[in-house]
């Protein structure tokens, strides 16, 4: 593989527009220079360094995010069990007033 | 080719097809091993989760639906218990009333029951000389004021728990940002400049909250005019029950007669509803 072909490979994938930039940029002056520095070299790896590390920033903040979703999502759904509960029980008590109040009870 | 440009070429290709191969072998381990895996591990696990998600939301919808169902029939059946003559249901005349009653248009087959045994009562007191029909009404109303507790009370937590979701998204905003500028030094030593597009990376996912409050809030206003229309067609049907029924007594006619126009009434809804 040479530096053309690196370079291909490299904007193959999906880092961010602003690595991809940087690291086109210095595998240009190689590629016209027809070989990579000691500096470049490292400096290359320093930034799929920083893309990886970016990477494992957002996955986490996803993981975290959706942990949250779920948490509100149980909340809502335990809620409305209750509520529904609540209305079967009231519904319930209806019944029996009205039962109450045909057999002629007074305490309803 | 002059023969001392050749030999730098050579000495340069050399050099440069070392440095390519020393960074060919990291780049593989750092960007083929352990980037491209983790990427199709992440697109593997996102999947999964999409489906999940999208089965969760599927159930939820459903439970919901059946709840709101639940609730519209139980307005309805208010609604329809306070054209029983005699029976003032209060709690239609206020505003929580009307939230409960929303836009119900079908009565389900408890209700149904209900009012079959409400009738029935009214009448076997009536045959045997009771009047009762303000202890129904008390009844009908203690019912309709614990539904509309219910239903505010779920709605207050599903606001409270929203609000917690809001605090934690920016609780996790905040430290995802933090661990970002730790970042900083490193990205600025790799020639990046500007440093925003990182916390960009993060930020989509943190609009969520307000996302959910602007949908709510939007469904919350539609709710608002549905209730509103509902309540003028409310007010029009019972004035114009009321004027019927001074009309039929002015006439010299009979509770009877009243009552059989109010089920007259009840009938061709009922009809229009089928």
């Amino acid at each position: 593989m040479n530096l053309q072909q690196l370079k291909e490979e490299i904007n193959k994938t999906d880092f961010s527009l602003e690595v991809k930039a940087k690291m086109n940029e210095i595998l240009d002056q190689a590629i016209s220079r027809g070989g990579l520095s000691e500096t470049e070299k490292k400096t290359l790896l320093s930034l799929i360094d920083l893309e990886i590390k970016a990477n494992d920033i957002e996955k986490e903040a996803c993981e975290e995010a959706i942990l949250a979703l779920e948490s509100f999502n149980a909340e809502i759904d335990k809620a409305m069990e209750m509520a529904a509960d609540e209305i079967d029980q009231a519904g319930q008590e209806l019944e029996e007033d009205i039962d109450k109040i045909g057999k002629g009870d007074d305490q309803v | 080719m002059p023969e001392e440009s050749v030999g730098l070429n050579m000495e340069s290709q050399d050099l440069g097809t070392r440095v390519k191969q020393s960074f060919r072998e990291q780049l593989r381990k750092q960007v083929g091993a352990a980037a491209e895996a983790r990427r199709a591990e992440l697109a593997a696990e996102a999947e999964r989760r999409r489906q999940e998600a999208e089965e969760r939301a599927r159930a939820r919808r459903e439970k919901w639906e059946r709840f709101v169902g639940r609730v519209k029939n139980i307005g309805s059946f208010l609604r329809d218990a306070a054209t029983v003559p005699g029976v003032t249901v209060g709690i239609l005349a206020e505003e929580g009333g009307r939230r409960i009653e929303e836009a119900g248009s079908q009565v389900d087959a408890w209700g149904l029951e209900m009012r079959k045994k409400i009738n029935t009562t009214l009448e076997e007191a009536k045959n045997q000389g009771r009047d009762v029909v303000h202890q129904v009404g008390e009844s009908l109303d203690k019912f309709g004021r614990g539904v509309e507790r219910t239903v505010n009370d779920m709605m207050e937590k599903a606001s409270r728990a929203r609000d917690r979701l809001s605090t934690r998204f920016n609780d996790l905003r905040d430290q995802a940002n933090e661990k970002l500028d730790d970042m900083r030094e490193a990205a600025i030593l790799a020639g990046l400049r500007p440093f925003a597009w990182l916390g960009e990376r993060v930020a989509d996912i943190f609009k969520l909250p307000a996302a959910i409050q602007e949908w709510q809030s939007k469904r919350a206003l539609e709710r608002a005019e549905r209730l509103r229309e509902e309540a003028a067609a409310a007010e029009r049907r019972a004035a114009e029950l009321e004027q019927r029924r001074k009309e039929i007594l002015a006439k010299g006619g009979s509770f009877r007669q009243v009552r059989q126009y109010v089920q007259t009434l009840e009938t061709r809804r009922e009809q229009k509803a089928a």
